[in-house]
């Protein structure tokens, strides 16, 4: 090693820490514009009649925010984190690491412009329009040429199992990215997409629901493979379940999508395939939950004791509930009382508030006293109540919207004897009002909770901006 | 879907669970070799990560034995592997289709029976209300407001609520009420004096001396509709100004906009979207609700000479 540069001596942690603080910046402004949607949910006058509050631009804007700003983040900042030391070799490019952060940021910032201007390609989870999703193509080839170059020259010769997600999550992003916006520009802000009628629907959700997929379980889950053993301090479970998991969930996610478009002018055959995959995925998905849970097997007192591993099993258990939940609500008749209803609303934040949010959380307080040169975070007992706050606030957000849902459903699907409809759809709204009251309550507790968070982290942080943080060295003796 | 793309369908899925049904039976079995420690001796973050191979539980093999059946099964049964048509014959189109003939044959009877009431009888029907109230709620409210209230630029339901055949035509094929704007010809103070003058008709607040003021102005440009009295005529589709009754609202502002303005209310056509068995059933809901919410009368306050 005496004639490579010094810095291949240590890890970038550089760019693990500008994504950790982007993640927590972007997590507060995306729950924060969530809280305000939930709140306009309940109480309309809450968009004062200016066209860029409106709930239509508001929320393409806190879906964006959450899932690309603060999920994308954090994603990144485990990936780098994660890839160097699984690895035990420098980021292929620091260069690139740095343009990947500018490069998504810059994204950020222009969705945050371009959405409440209503520029948009009214595409679920892909609002962005061309210009901007052109950028998204570049930092993510230069996201995904970075983490596999790191793994090329990895001095371990095995690759561990949250690599495989990392990269599985890298591939199929990029590709549902760029099929799904294939667009025909009109204008530097207009553009229409190519596909038309029922197949611009299968695509959309092809990849609306791979983005579910790939995005907020692939590249979670490689985070929990990571972050889980760590924290537990403890081997991974099972190596077997690690690759039953893996090759069944990357195969059958894919067919996934059509169960968004149950009993809609899809032929039958393709919600049929897309509903009986979607069943099968139970399997990936507990046994991925079960390798977490139990990997904590001779280790549960540190529930007791360590609020980072509550976020975690939380997590988990989360995880396993909102998988069975999908799974179920992926039945076409199941599908026909949830679906339109706020059990969907209910079923995508408990996989993202008690899932994603979880063990992202989690995993950013387990990573951050690490890449800031510290023994631990600046207050454990605020973690503590960062954990209640998010939990107490998701079970609220969650099991409001379920009995919103299901009142929902059932008022819709009413009829009296004589044939009619026993409720207008106006009585539905009146009987879940209290619901969608509870549900901004819970979110206002979660959107708290960051805020505590973004205190501890600054505080942990303050040695690091005084005098620097020294690089971690990377471990010289090559293992098996 | 031709025969290739079934056969590609088809491929697809066949290969996709059988590489789930090969990765349950292969990796619950396959052997891995492990170290001492029951690992298998991979370690990586400087020996802090490592990984253990254990037997998958048996409540997870059951579940997910189930779930690949259930899966296989479904696709003996229902269409989705590829051109098969699935033995049960099912289709979503048919379900639908059948389900809707199901309650349009008791919707019939219901209405066969009521097409025989008037709209006033049925106003005392409770099964027609509820369904009447429904209907409203659904389909009118978004303009005229959940109770018939009205909104700004649309008309409150409640003046003319109680005559079931003028509502009937009037939703089925549709209303263009106009009032032309009188701004340009009567200038803003004679705006501001005939609007006065026309609360004065019901006893409204409003200003005297200029009430008075505008009672000439009223004599010259709004008699032709209103009549002399004030009363208008319904055939015309003019208002009664001297009941406290209004369409756009009764308040200075609002009649001050009606004279100013005008009016150019569009109600749509509702033959083809409701029928008029439908229709009916809100007519008998909005005649009810308007009787129980009409304001008391009050008795037209004598204008001043």
């Amino acid at each position: 090693m005496g004639t490579s540069p010094p810095e291949l001596h240590t890890y970038n942690d550089k760019v693990v820490r500008q994504f950790l603080a982007a993640a927590i910046f972007w997590g507060i402004v995306g729950m924060a514009v969530g809280l305000l949607a939930a709140a306009q949910l309940a109480w309309p006058a809450l968009n004062f009649d200016i066209p860029w509050l409106t709930y239509s631009r508001i929320r393409p804007l806190h879906t964006n925010g959450v899932i690309f700003a603060f999920g994308g983040s954090a994603l990144m900042a485990s990936c780098y984190y994660v890839v160097q030391r699984t690895c035990h070799a420098r980021l292929f490019s620091d260069r690139v690491a740095s343009f990947t952060f500018w490069g998504w940021q810059a994204v950020l910032v222009s969705a945050v412009i371009t959405l409440p201007l209503g520029i948009t390609q009214s595409k679920e989870y892909a609002e962005l329009e061309w210009p901007i999703d052109l950028l998204i193509a570049v930092v993510w080839v230069a996201f995904g040429w970075n983490f596999f170059g790191t793994l090329a020259r990895r001095r371990i010769r095995h690759i561990y199992v949250a690599n495989w997600y990392f990269g599985a999550f890298i591939i199929a992003v990029g590709l549902l990215h760029i099929v799904n916006n294939i667009a025909i520009p009109v204008s530097a802000t207009k553009s229409y997409i190519v596909y038309s009628g029922a197949v611009d629907a299968m695509v959309q959700w092809w990849y609306g629901h791979n983005a579910v997929a790939f995005f907020l379980t692939a590249g979670f889950l490689a985070m929990m493979y990571y972050f889980v053993p760590r924290q537990a301090d403890r081997p991974l479970w099972s190596y077997r379940f690690s690759i039953v998991n893996f090759w069944a969930l990357i195969s059958m996610y894919m067919w996934a999508g059509s169960h968004h478009l149950l009993y809609t002018a899809l032929p039958d055959w393709v919600q049929s395939v897309g509903m009986i995959f979607s069943l099968v995925l139970l399997m990936p998905s507990w046994g991925s939950a079960a390798n977490g849970l139990m990997t904590y097997n001779g280790a549960w007192h540190k529930l007791s004791t360590d609020p980072v591993t509550r976020f975690m099993v939380m997590a988990l258990v989360f995880y396993a509930a909102a998988t069975f939940e999908g799974s179920m609500m992926a039945i076409k008749s199941v599908n026909a009382l949830s679906h339109y209803t706020d059990w969907t609303i209910a079923h995508v934040h408990s996989g993202a508030l008690g899932w994603v949010a979880m063990i992202t959380i989690g995993s950013l307080y387990s990573m951050a006293p690490s890449v800031l040169g510290r023994p631990s975070m600046h207050s454990v007992r605020a973690i503590n109540v960062h954990f209640w706050m998010h939990a107490g606030g998701t079970i609220m957000y969650v099991f409001g919207m379920w009995t919103a849902g299901v009142t929902e459903g059932v008022m819709w699907r009413a009829t009296l004897p004589s044939g009619s409809l026993a409720y207008s759809f106006m009585d539905s709204l009146r009987a879940i009002h209290p619901m969608y009251v509870i549900r901004a309550m819970g979110g206002a507790m979660i959107v708290s909770g960051m805020g505590v968070m973004a205190w501890n982290m600054w505080r942990t942080w303050a040695p690091a901006r005084a005098y620097g943080v020294e690089p971690v060295a990377i471990p010289q003796g090559a293992s098996a | 879907m031709s025969l290739f793309w079934s056969i590609y369908v088809g491929v697809l899925i066949a290969g996709n669970l059988g590489l789930a049904t090969f990765l349950y039976f292969y990796g619950t079995r396959v052997k891995i070799p492990i170290e001492g420690d029951g690992t298998t001796g991979h370690s990586w973050d400087n020996g802090k990560l490592r990984e253990s191979v254990r037997k998958l539980p048996r409540w997870w093999a059951l579940m997910s034995l189930a779930s690949l059946v259930a899966a296989i099964g479904y696709l003996v049964l229902f269409p989705g592997f590829g051109n098969f048509k699935g033995v049960l014959g099912w289709t979503s189109a048919q379900e639908v289709r059948q389900a809707r003939e199901e309650n349009a044959n008791k919707l019939d009877a219901l209405f066969a029976r009521y097409r025989l009431y008037s709209v006033d009888r049925l106003s005392e029907d409770d099964v027609a209300l509820q369904y009447g109230h429904r209907l409203f709620q659904d389909n009118c409210a978004a303009c005229h407001g959940a109770m018939a209230e009205g909104g700004y630029g649309f008309p409150a339901l409640t003046v003319n609520g109680d005559d079931g055949d003028f509502v009937m035509a009037t939703a089925l094929n549709g209303r263009n009420g106009v009032m032309p704007p009188w701004g340009a010809v009567l200038g803003e103070q004679g705006v501001s004096e005939v609007a006065n003058y026309v609360l004065s008709l019901s006893g409204s607040p409003h200003d005297a001396a200029r009430a008075q003021a505008g009672a000439a102005r009223f004599k010259e440009t709004c008699v032709a509709c209103h009549g002399a009295d004030g009363k208008g005529s319904k055939a015309v589709g003019a208002p009664d100004l001297t009941d406290r009754s209004w369409i756009y609202g009764g308040d200075l502002a609002s009649v001050t906009q009606s004279i100013r303005h005008g009016r150019n209310g569009i109600m749509p056509a509702w033959k083809n979207r409701l029928g008029e068995d439908q229709v009916r059933m809100i007519a008998a809901w909005l005649r009810h609700h308007t009787l129980r919410e009409r304001p008391p009368q009050a008795a037209p306050v004598a204008a001043a000479p």
